[in-house]
């Protein structure tokens, strides 16, 4: 295993100080996380810091009327934000929503090294606000926008974050990631195919027009990205198969 | 657990649902379908002074097992407002 090139498909480790690296580097582990893995559960102390590689995790608050998705983490960020505030606990559940590769560190490892460095928190820190900065757009999105819009959006962001154009998603997970009930799920994958921004199956979901869907998404896409390139840095750190825009019909 | 298959009609265009939706209980579908229909009704309106919006649930047999739908009218009075009213800001 090359600890090495691992370490640099996760942006934020990418972009580490190398002596900060050096500190994380020992206890980091090379993992695989399976779909649904538990990463932080809510109310509990937060165990292990995740920097995936690749996959996704969602950041999901629960109520008694549902549960609907907060925060996306990819390849571009890492789990325990909370760590990086000053706390140890985790306030919403977290899990493994598309299987993939993930760095892992013991929390007090983690925080034993934010607290020896005088580089590694600043750099977390402005992670942790881009990822507040994507959770205050998802808040205004989910108050103010169509289920369309919002799928549209949730799909951008996800491309962003897999290797292809290919999620595998089933319309239960989604309707929980947007909040949404089921079968308005069922009608916006359908409206979105019919205008060819994606290729919708059981269980997939193809990006088939990036743009025609960052226009649908009505800057809801675009701001929480922009933001984040300006805190942490580019996030083009994985290859992206971008569709081109396709005639319209 | 048994999985049930919400199909929509919005305005006379048919979505089918080809997944389904695990639900305990009758009253679990009941109540999907009721909040999936006001959640669609808002996204659509407004958009003209009519709209039918109907969701039909099927069982893992194909059975018809629940209608609901939701009729939205407007009907203009004669003697209608020019802009003037002191209600026109209610």
């Amino acid at each position: 295993m090359d600890l090495h090139f691992e370490t640099t498909k996760n942006a934020l480790l990418r972009l580490c100080d190398p002596a900060d690296l050096d500190r994380l580097r020992p206890h980091l582990r090379d993992t695989f996380l399976e779909l649904r893995t538990p990463l932080e559960k809510a109310g509990n102390r937060i165990e292990f810091v995740y920097f995936p590689c690749s996959g996704l995790a969602s950041v999901v608050a629960k109520m008694r009327g549902g549960d609907a998705e907060v925060g996306i983490i990819g390849f571009e960020g890492m789990t325990g934000s909370a760590l990086v505030m000053g706390d140890d606990r985790a306030t919403h559940d977290c899990f493994i929503q598309i299987p993939g590769e993930a760095m892992v560190i013991d929390a007090s490892r983690f925080k034993a090294a934010l607290d020896t460095s005088d580089t590694l928190r600043p750099l977390l820190m402005r992670y942790v606000h881009a990822f507040h900065i994507q959770a205050t757009y998802t808040a205004l999105i989910n108050a103010r926008c169509k289920i369309e819009e919002r799928l549209a959006r949730w799909l951008l962001m996800c491309d962003d974050r897999v290797d292809g154009n290919r999620i595998d998603i089933t319309h239960e997970y989604l309707s929980v990631m947007l909040g949404v009930r089921r079968p308005g799920v069922t009608v916006a994958l359908q409206v979105l195919e019919g205008r060819s921004l994606i290729h919708s199956r059981r269980g997939e979901v193809i990006i088939r027009d990036r743009e025609g869907l960052i226009d649908l998404a009505k800057g809801g896409y675009g701001e929480p990205e922009a933001e984040y390139r300006r805190l942490v840095g580019e996030i083009a750190v994985q290859p992206q198969i971008v569709a081109q825009r396709e005639p319209t019909r | 657990m048994a999985l049930y298959y919400f199909d929509v009609d919005d305005n006379g265009t048919f979505y089918p649902d080809d997944e389904g939706t695990d639900c305990d209980t009758f009253d679990r579908v009941k109540e999907e379908a009721i909040r999936a229909l006001v959640e669609m009704i808002k996204d659509s309106l407004p958009d003209g002074d009519r709209h039918k919006l109907v969701i039909k649930v099927r069982d893992d047999g194909g059975d018809l097992v629940l209608k609901a739908s939701l009729n939205f009218e407007v009907e203009a009075e004669h003697r209608s407002y020019g802009g003037s009213s002191p209600d026109s800001h209610v």
